[in-house]
């Protein structure tokens, strides 16, 4: 195992974090800030842009078996920095150019140097997006809540 | 650097394209045996495979194609490289594998350490990819005789230990199980399906 995996695997939790987030930005949030990178890395398709199809599996409840729930389009692509930093992107639906920034900000995540920067100019504004819209669609469902309760209805009282 | 796979290269540029043209280089070397093809692609693989292994590899191996790799071409770059490209798992019994990358011929185990396959299913024998220096056509060697070669064919590789023809003269009575092989030299391939025979 080389020092790099220890590095990785010491915080997969934020890797993971960043992926997901990545995944769901908007690809005008991703352009504009590559788009503003004070110095944009060269970098090589390790894997092209491609599109397949990923089996997504359920679960009723927790213990239940895991079945097949039905496949969804995914778009992935991985890069690899000049650096030598590998960045993978997996992305909902059929947008390359999604995916290639997905991998190129994973890639550019690694990099400590430029991470911190990176969380503040992009993943939070994703994050808080995302949060924005949950909290959006929350409080419309909220709206239509319909409290049942029944009246006493006197027949059992005589 | 940082990174988490052993520098990793990039596989196909165009992987539709390129992976078609190698399988249609694979699909007339094996229906013309000893007819020398061109791989077709340009790749920049790990050290030390050489071009045409690496699109036979690209074009040919996935999930279900446990391959077996000889102990030059045996590294963590090779195996992640393939790993990552093809999705193909690595065996270490060459028994067991469908698929068999030799880089170093001259060590090679004996032909009949691979999987012949059976006689219900002869297809799923292991197929032999042997990374030679030279690979030469009508120049004396050895004569093909075999269904897809119009009388005879006489062909030179060069790097094969002493006893190969000996060995593979073996397998001939074992039809229809067998051991396919395809021979690589730089960006070329030659084929030798289980059907052709040899006269040394």
């Amino acid at each position: 195992m080389t020092r790099s995996q220890e590095t990785n695997s010491s915080k997969p939790q934020s890797r993971q974090r960043w992926i997901g987030l990545l995944a769901k930005a908007e690809l005008a949030e991703l352009e504009s800030t590559w788009e503003n990178l004070p110095h944009k890395p060269s970098f090589e398709f390790l894997r092209q842009p491609e599109t397949g199809l990923v089996m997504i599996q359920g679960r009723a409840g927790g213990s239940g078996h895991a079945f097949n729930m039905g496949e969804m389009t995914v778009t992935r692509c991985s890069i690899k920095l000049n650096d030598g930093f590998i960045g993978h992107g997996y992305v909902s639906g059929r947008d390359k150019r999604h995916a290639e920034f997905a991998a190129l900000f994973d890639a550019l995540m690694q990099n400590e140097s430029i991470s911190e920067q990176l969380e503040q100019g992009l993943l939070t504004g994703i994050e808080s997006r995302i949060f924005l819209h949950k909290r959006d669609v929350a409080t419309k469902t909220a709206s239509t809540k319909v409290d049942f309760f029944t009246l006493t209805r006197g027949e059992d009282n005589c | 650097m940082l990174a988490v796979e052993p520098d990793l290269k990039p596989g196909f540029v165009e992987p539709v394209r390129e992976a078609q043209e190698t399988f249609r280089a694979v699909l007339h070397a094996m229906a013309h045996p000893g007819c020398i093809m061109d791989a077709g692609t340009m790749l920049s693989g790990p050290e030390p495979l050489q071009q045409a292994t690496l699109a036979i590899g690209l074009s040919l191996f996935d999930f279900d194609t446990p391959v077996w790799l000889d102990g030059t071409a045996a590294s963590p770059t090779v195996e992640s490289y393939f790993r990552f490209h093809t999705g193909c798992a690595r065996t270490a019994l060459p028994n067991c594998a469908l698929f068999g990358i030799i880089s170093d011929p001259a060590v090679m185990p004996l032909l009949q350490a691979f999987d012949c396959g059976t006689d219900e299913a002869p297809d799923q024998s292991t197929t032999l990819i042997i990374e030679v220096p030279g690979l030469y056509q009508n120049t004396g060697g050895i004569q093909l005789v075999g269904p897809g070669i119009k009388e005879k064919l006489s062909i030179l590789i060069d790097g094969l230990p002493n006893g190969f023809w000996g060995e593979r003269a073996e397998m001939n009575g074992m039809f229809p199980r067998g051991i396919d092989i395809i021979f690589t030299a730089a960006h070329r391939l030659l084929a030798l399906p289980r059907t052709t025979k040899v006269e040394c």
